[in-house]
């Protein structure tokens, strides 16, 4: 008996030697499925960054730069979002941060005040095209005192997403172009039976329910210095009424984007609050899903108001490289004019500079990315400040509360301002 | 006569009484399985299945694309590889570390034993975001970060105490005769703690080595941290890929933990009696 | 003569376990005391990068305790707790003492109900995210179908409930657990004992009463006591399943200084919290020892 555990014992660690033999093999065979180029000869430095299905725009931009010089040569590497925070955070103690850094926007400030970015206003200084960047954009890499730590790379933001076979079957040609509009599509193409909902957005606590939240916010006329304004609690009581009458799942405290995008594909919401970005997955990945027809307009208007947010990534050269020059150009040569609008088409991103635009008629001629660029008119960025973690969790935990059904909105936001009210009183948000 | 009915009829509700226990343990057996039979049905569904309006006990549309896109990720057998290497590492550093502490505070009178104890008590107790900063701190200066052995090294510290728990009450229960022959016979320290010793409580012996195998396996946070490349990363940190902003994957998610199960159930399958037999007796013996 | 053997004795003793105690010392010993040092300064994302952190002595412990969700992360942490050991331990101890009987499937079944106790515990939660979910989870199409329920029930968008659903699958976790722990209890019990007292027309009831309680003392204090250090410094399972949502409802302390930490960059906070953590697994501990120590003399 005893002889015989001792063989299974065996047979057991043998197997799983051998499995960790052949995923060595495996691995070895199928190394580098990423082509960055062969090595230049320059000293190598990392690039951090979350793009997924970009990644291999991104790396075809890396393969050009590092054959296009012998400085340094560029490896990219994914972590992703969550886990590339928390890394800036350690590194910041630590000191073991990447060359090169990708960040989403609002986060920026706060890492610079960690020190996780070197300045690095001195290199461009005398780069005339610094003056075509858009100013909300630029805003998010610059401290309170004007100096530079990275560029911007991308901008998106948010407009809803009718489909138009629901919307058609419940008598409704137009999509909604107000509020009341709004409200009305909802109580129209709400099917419980079905378990179809008006609307779906993204109300998850973490800064992807802020992103979701600020066009109501602004579009009721509210500002995030004043989160409990009457604007404030009207656009608080607007959504979580949707919520209240049924309209939208209360669901939506627990879905990402992603998932409130896959709820509106299933058929499950007639309107999505949705970024641009998922323009290219509707054409992509998901192109097979897309078995209805469907529509993008602008953020409804609430009387005169209208808003949207601004979203995108930085890329930031971080403190403690031992290549801040080169990493710098490299950052001047990723957005540049040409570089940007090839980049922007490619992944269905925003370019961040006027002349990017001009470039090409892809943000114009497409239906879709038009609406996505006219809405920049009235796009509101999130910060920049250094606390903007705190503030964001304040209003994401405000909205959850008023969806969920613990606090009246108006409580809610009082909360809110009560944590976001002391911040801003010591550190105004910077402006534009 | 009178006393062949008599057993008969005991015989007849005994059986019936082993019949309804197996009943009642069938019962149980589906409630407690019901959630891993869960997740490898949910593998095998599409995209469009695992997300659906409707819930299907039983993949309608099978599919093996799960499973495909998996396996034809090259991270995936990195991870997969890193999963056993991390795992290994951490069970062998653990052992070294552990059996002999448990080995002789098991047997051994010395001044101090109860601060040993409650030290090794105490290490079990550090939830892991206290000790994550700090350790990456040190990991950083020491130029551990990125490698095998940092995330090894962490995972080890809770499986130390967790070894010196569980065997040291092995340890008591040899009987001291038989080392003390072992002296006799001119043995030396080290060769009857590993020709006697050892051998004489391999049941504790192959527990540890399987728990101190899972604690490895099963780490997220400490592999997680330590280990930005996706090189270098195990499958437990890889898993929440599916989760993004282009939405839950379910039916990936489920297929990829499959096969995070798959070893433990394997080796549960071959070691039940002596890790159940194991646990019990190291645990609750004290 | 008999000094030095003794003496002799005592340094192979420390030979064995030295290398041990000071391997467990080096890796944890220093990120503990780097912990304590931090939750007794202001480190956060200001102080941090002008390098004017200052010692502030309990400040942040008391911060904490006016802070109302700390309090009510504390009050999850126990909830959470108390709920999971009381269910683990009395269906842990029912499993234990049904499978304790001889029969037939008795053996294998009771190390099926195992595997869950070794699983990885994100895949774990994961399962319990997916399959607590609102509209497409298995868990609500189950009870709608034997009608335990008339309308899908929002599980984790309610806190309560949301509660229900963690300690629900904390404890197919904790319950083969707690069973694995008293089944050996019981093993140890020996059958004569039982026998004798069924000669004497002791019933079930008594027999548990008089003879399985008493003896499995030691073993039910420390199978109460693991799983309460256990339980109490979850972190995985509400970090994965609910991010310690809704509303915090789900927030233990072991995310919710990981939250302070890692989100909003309140370092001090964040150590502070993790100490409490400690504190409260620590008190438990100290009762743990000396119950092993009792035993031990």
């Amino acid at each position: 008996m005893q002889k015989r555990t001792r063989k299974q014992l065996a047979l057991v660690l043998t197997g799983a030697m051998a499995m960790s033999m052949m995923a060595g093999f495996g691995a070895s065979a199928e190394e580098s499925t990423s082509d960055i180029g062969e090595p230049n000869g320059g000293a190598e430095v990392t690039l951090w960054h979350y793009f997924e299905h970009e990644a291999d725009a991104l790396n075809k931009m890396v393969k050009q730069y590092n054959e296009s010089q012998s400085d340094i040569y560029i490896v990219p590497t994914y972590v992703s979002r969550d886990e590339l925070m928390k890394q800036y955070t350690i590194g910041a103690v630590s000191g073991e941060l990447p060359d090169i850094g990708m960040v989403d926007s609002p986060d920026m400030a706060s890492y610079i005040s960690l020190g996780v970015f070197a300045d690095i206003t001195d290199y461009l200084s005398d780069w005339p095209d610094l003056e075509q960047f858009y100013p909300g954009p630029m805003a998010s890499v610059k401290d309170a005192d004007g100096k530079i730590y990275g560029l911007p790379n991308n901008s998106n933001c948010l407009a809803l997403l009718c489909n138009m076979d629901i919307l058609k079957a419940a008598g409704i040609e137009n999509p909604p172009t107000t509020w009341e509009e709004l409200r009305e599509v909802c109580e129209k193409t709400t099917n419980p039976d079905e378990g179809v909902y008006g609307l779906a957005m993204c109300a998850v606590s973490n800064e992807e329910g802020t992103f979701q939240y600020i066009p109501w916010l602004y579009g009721a006329g509210g500002d995030i210095t004043d989160v409990d304004s009457d604007a404030g609690v009207e656009a608080l009581t607007y959504l979580s009424d949707l919520v209240k009458d049924g309209l939208m799942s209360k669901e939506v405290v627990n879905w990402g984007q992603g998932d409130a995008y896959n709820a509106f594909l299933a058929g499950k919401a007639a309107i999505l609050e949705s970024g641009t970005w998922q323009i290219a997955t509707l054409d992509g990945q998901d192109a097979d899903k897309v078995n209805f027809e469907y529509q993008y307009v602008p953020m409804p208007k609430n009387g005169d108001n209208q808003a949207t947010v601004i979203g995108g990534e930085n890329f930031g050269v971080c403190a403690g490289s031992e290549h801040v020059a080169e990493c710098a150009d490299f950052l001047k040569s990723m957005m540049s004019a040409q570089n940007n609008a090839d980049w922007c088409e490619i992944a269905g991103k925003l370019p961040v500079r006027g002349d990017a635009v001009e470039l090409k008629d892809f943000w114009t001629a497409d239906a879709r990315y038009k609406v996505f660029n006219d809405s920049m008119e009235f796009a509101v960025a999130r910060g920049p400040h250094e606390s903007w973690p705190t503030i964001s969790e304040a209003v994401y935990t405000a909205e959850q509360a008023a969806i969920l059904g613990e606090k009246e909105p108006a409580d809610a936001l009082a909360d809110a301002a009560a944590v976001i009210d002391p911040i801003l009183a010591e550190t105004p948000i910077a402006a534009q | 006569m009178n006393k062949k009915a008599k057993e008969t009829v005991l015989n007849s509700k005994e059986r019936r009484k082993n019949l309804l226990n197996c009943i009642i343990a069938i019962a149980i057996a589906i409630v407690f399985l019901f959630p891993i039979y869960w997740l490898v049905a949910m593998s095998f569904k599409s995209d469009a299945e695992s997300f659906g309006k409707i819930v299907t006990y039983y993949p309608h549309n099978f599919t093996l694309d799960p499973w495909i896109e998996n396996f034809t990720d090259a991270e995936f057998l990195k991870s997969l590889k890193n999963s056993m290497f991390i795992a290994l590492l951490s069970m062998v550093l653990s052992m070294t570390f552990g059996v002999p502490a448990a080995y002789g505070m098991g047997r051994y009178r010395v001044p101090g034993s109860k601060g040993f104890l409650l030290t090794f008590l105490v290490t079990q107790m550090l939830p892991a975001s206290l000790m994550l900063t700090p350790m990456y701190l040190i990991f950083n200066k020491l130029h551990l970060l990125g490698t095998y052995l940092g995330p090894a090294l962490a995972i080890s510290s809770g499986s130390v105490p967790f070894i010196v728990v569980t065997l040291r009450p092995y340890f008591k229960s040899v009987p001291t005769a038989l080392d003390d022959a072992a002296r006799i016979d001119g043995c030396g320290v080290f060769r009857s703690f590993f020709k006697i010793m050892i051998p004489a409580i391999k049941t504790g012996i192959i527990t540890v080595v399987v728990i101190s195998f899972l604690n490895g396996w099963n780490d997220l946070a400490y592999s997680m941290t330590f280990n930005v490349k996706p090189e270098m990363r195990p499958l437990t940190a890889n898993i929440y890929k599916f989760q993004s902003k282009w939405g839950t994957k379910w039916n990936c998610i489920m297929a990829y933990g499959t096969i995070l199960v798959l070893p433990v159930i394997l080796l549960f399958v071959f070691l039940q009696k002596y890790i159940v037999g194991g646990l019990t007796a190291g645990a609750v013996k004290e | 003569m008999k000094s030095t053997i003794a003496a002799k004795r005592r340094r192979e003793g420390y030979l064995f376990i030295l290398p041990g105690f000071i391997y467990m010392l080096v890796i944890l010993g220093y990120p503990l005391v780097y912990n304590i040092i931090l939750s007794f300064k202001n480190v956060n994302v200001k102080t941090f990068a002008s390098g004017t952190s200052v010692f502030v002595g309990f400040q942040n412990y008391i911060d904490l305790f006016h802070n109302d969700t700390f309090l009510l992360v504390m009050k999850n942490t126990f909830v959470f707790t108390i709920w999971c050991l009381i269910f683990q331990f009395t269906i842990g101890f029912i499993f234990a003492l049904f499978f304790s009987q001889k029969f037939t499937l008795s053996g294998p079944i009771r190390g099926m109900v195992l595997v869950g106790y070794m699983m990885p515990m994100s895949v774990t939660a994961l399962l319990g995210k997916n399959m607590f979910d609102v509209s497409s989870g298995v868990i609500n199409d189950l009870l709608m179908k034997v009608g335990l329920a008339s309308s899908p029930i929002e599980w984790l968008l309610n806190g309560s409930t949301a509660m229900a659903a963690v300690i629900a699958v904390n404890c197919w976790v904790g319950i083969p657990f707690n069973m694995l722990l008293l089944t050996s209890g019981l093993t140890g019990i020996s059958q004569e004992l039982y026998e004798s007292a069924s000669v004497d027309g002791a019933r079930w009831g008594q027999r548990f009463r008089y003879i399985t309680l008493p003896l499995m003392k030691p073993a039910i204090l420390s199978v109460l006591m693991l799983g309460f250090i256990y339980t109490f410094k979850a972190f995985d399972l509400m970090f994965v399943m609910t991010s310690g949502g809704p509303l915090n409802a789900t927030d233990v302390l072991g995310t919710y200084s990981y939250t302070l930490s890692f989100k909003q960059y309140e370092f001090s906070l964040g150590s502070a919290t993790a100490m409490v953590l400690f504190c409260c697994l620590f008190v438990i501990g100290l009762f743990y020892l000396r119950l092993i120590s009792k035993e031990d003399d």
